[in-house]
């Protein structure tokens, strides 16, 4: 029971049974609101004429519906709205063939299609494209005049060539170095810059016909200390050597050199200092700042029972700063040696063996 | 879709239309887009179906309507006994959500629900655009009853 209404229903507004009149129309309403809605309307001459307007709007749209449309529309519609093949089918019936003409039908045409696609396929194209793409990739150039054992000024700068190292057994190369010893004697090691260095026959030989594994037996077990596995011999050199300054000569006593007939020079010598171990990681440091690579298999430094080994290769200009160097742990003595194996144009080959100085008494 | 389908397909593109090149090519593709629909064995009425694909039809040709200038008048429809100045009159001045909803409901007989559903939107929103529709249909056909109210009683 509502405050403002004698029979305590709210009375309907006509903002609302307008707006409730096309639900009127169309028998959209619950019983209650269909009564309310009524008793409005009749109370209300616009409210009749709207009514009407709007029943007539629905029989207009009933008549709309009834506007025929002909069977031939329809399957004009049907018709071009399928794809070729599915009207093709449907007008030859191939549904109701037979299974087997069937399936011998759709198998020649799929044997016809890859006939087609064979004979017009490029296959050389394709073969070609497919050759190329497996393709092959060179990793190294080498130049093969490297035999007569010149110099090689046009090898690259970027190859460090590993030799044998002279005075060190070739068990012991192979204890400590195994693996990489069977790589380095096959290929040349790509490295950063470094001084370019010719290549033995026999590493050359072996380069050029690689062969999957190395037999180090093969290599022959270097003479004692003091020897070189050639046969080198420390002979006096007949004209002056054009690496180290002539003015530094003089002054260095040390240092001898020497001279023969082979093409190659290598400098020997030793180091004594007072304490090995503490000096030899120096040592090592300078060599690779200096921009030296090691020249034999076994590393800079390598430790011997007796002292460390060092076979490496530094640019010729670096020579005097490298002597002065070493001299300033120790007694160096140099020397110079002729040897057949021929270094790059600028750069020197170093065997120095550092050994610890004896306490008198 | 059986034969009934497709004719309520045509006769809706018809109506909206009013143009009779533009409603087969619209009729078409409503007709590839609900097999499709049906092919894929959706779970969804035929009718649900049919208010989605005509709506998107509807919305996308209705541009090609006014931008190739084939008015709705340039191709005049004809039915026999039946005065369709009144639903051109309404089809110009309508907007297109009521314009469909009268179509779909009261002229194609389709369920309030279904068209609800078809166009994601409430049963409510669907009955509102149907009551404008009706009304702005009942004041286009007002003035033809009035000339035939003053043809038939001169004296008035």
């Amino acid at each position: 029971m509502t405050p403002y209404s004698e029979t305590g229903l709210r009375e309907l507004s006509r903002f609302h049974a307008e707006e409730m009149v096309y639900d009127f129309c169309v028998d959209n309403l619950d019983p209650i609101r269909h009564q309310i809605v009524w008793r409005a309307i009749q109370a209300d001459e616009n409210l009749v004429e709207e009514v009407q307007r709007i029943r007539k709007a629905l029989e207009y749209c009933g008549e709309l519906s009834h506007w025929p449309v002909s069977l031939k529309e329809g399957a004009a519609v049907q018709s071009s709205s399928r794809s070729w093949v599915e009207s093709f089918i449907e007008r030859t019936r191939f549904q109701q063939w037979p299974a087997g003409l069937r399936l011998g039908l759709e198998s020649l045409f799929v044997v016809s299609a890859i006939f087609g696609v064979a004979l017009l396929l490029p296959w050389n194209a394709v073969l070609d494209q497919m050759r190329s793409e497996k393709g092959s990739l060179t990793l190294t150039e080498m130049r093969r005049n490297i035999h007569s054992g010149m110099a090689n000024s046009e090898f690259e700068p970027n190859v460090n060539v590993v030799y044998e190292d002279e005075g060190i057994p070739a068990s012991v190369i192979e204890e400590i170095s195994k693996p990489e010893a069977e790589k380095m004697g096959l290929v040349p090691q790509i490295s950063p810059p470094a001084p370019p260095a010719p290549l033995r026959p026999e590493v050359a030989q072996a380069n050029l016909n690689p062969t999957p594994a190395r037999d180090l037996s093969s290599i022959k077990e270097p003479p004692p200390s003091g020897q070189s596995a050639e046969g080198t011999w420390a002979v006096a050199l007949k004209a002056p050597p054009q690496g180290p300054k002539k003015g530094k000569e003089k002054s260095s006593d040390t240092t001898k050199e020497t001279a023969g007939t082979l093409p190659g020079v290598l400098y020997r010598g030793t180091l004594v200092v007072t304490n090995v171990e503490a000096t030899t990681p120096k040592l090592v440091s300078f060599i690779s700042d200096l921009g030296g690579r090691k020249a034999g298999k076994v590393p800079i430094g390598w430790q011997k029972d007796s002292g460390s080994y060092f076979h490496f290769t530094i640019p010729e200009a670096k020579y005097d700063e490298l002597e002065k160097f070493f001299r300033d742990y120790g007694k160096l003595e140099l020397n110079k040696e002729t040897h057949t194996r021929v270094m790059p144009k600028g750069v020197i080959r170093l065997i120095i063996e550092v050994n610890e100085k004896k306490s008198a008494g | 879709m059986n034969d009934n389908q497709v004719q309520s397909i045509i006769l809706f593109f018809r109506l909206a239309f009013m143009n009779s090149t533009l409603a087969q090519k619209a009729s078409q593709e409503t007709h590839r887009a609900i097999e499709n629909q049906l092919k894929k064995k959706m779970q969804q009425s035929f009718e649900v179906l049919f208010v989605r694909q005509t709506a998107n039809t509807f919305h996308r040709l209705r541009m090609n309507l006014y931008k190739t200038k084939r008015r709705a008048d340039t191709h005049l429809l004809e039915v026999p006994a039946m005065n369709l100045g009144p639903w051109r009159d309404f089809l110009r001045q309508t907007p297109d959500e009521e314009i469909l909803a009268l179509l779909w409901v009261h002229i194609l007989q389709l369920p309030i629900l279904a068209v609800a559903q078809g166009l994601s939107v409430t049963e409510g929103t669907v009955r509102h655009r149907l009551s404008r529709a009706v009304r702005i249909l009942s004041g286009k056909l007002e003035p033809l009853e009035a000339q035939t109210v003053r043809a038939v009683r001169p004296w008035k």
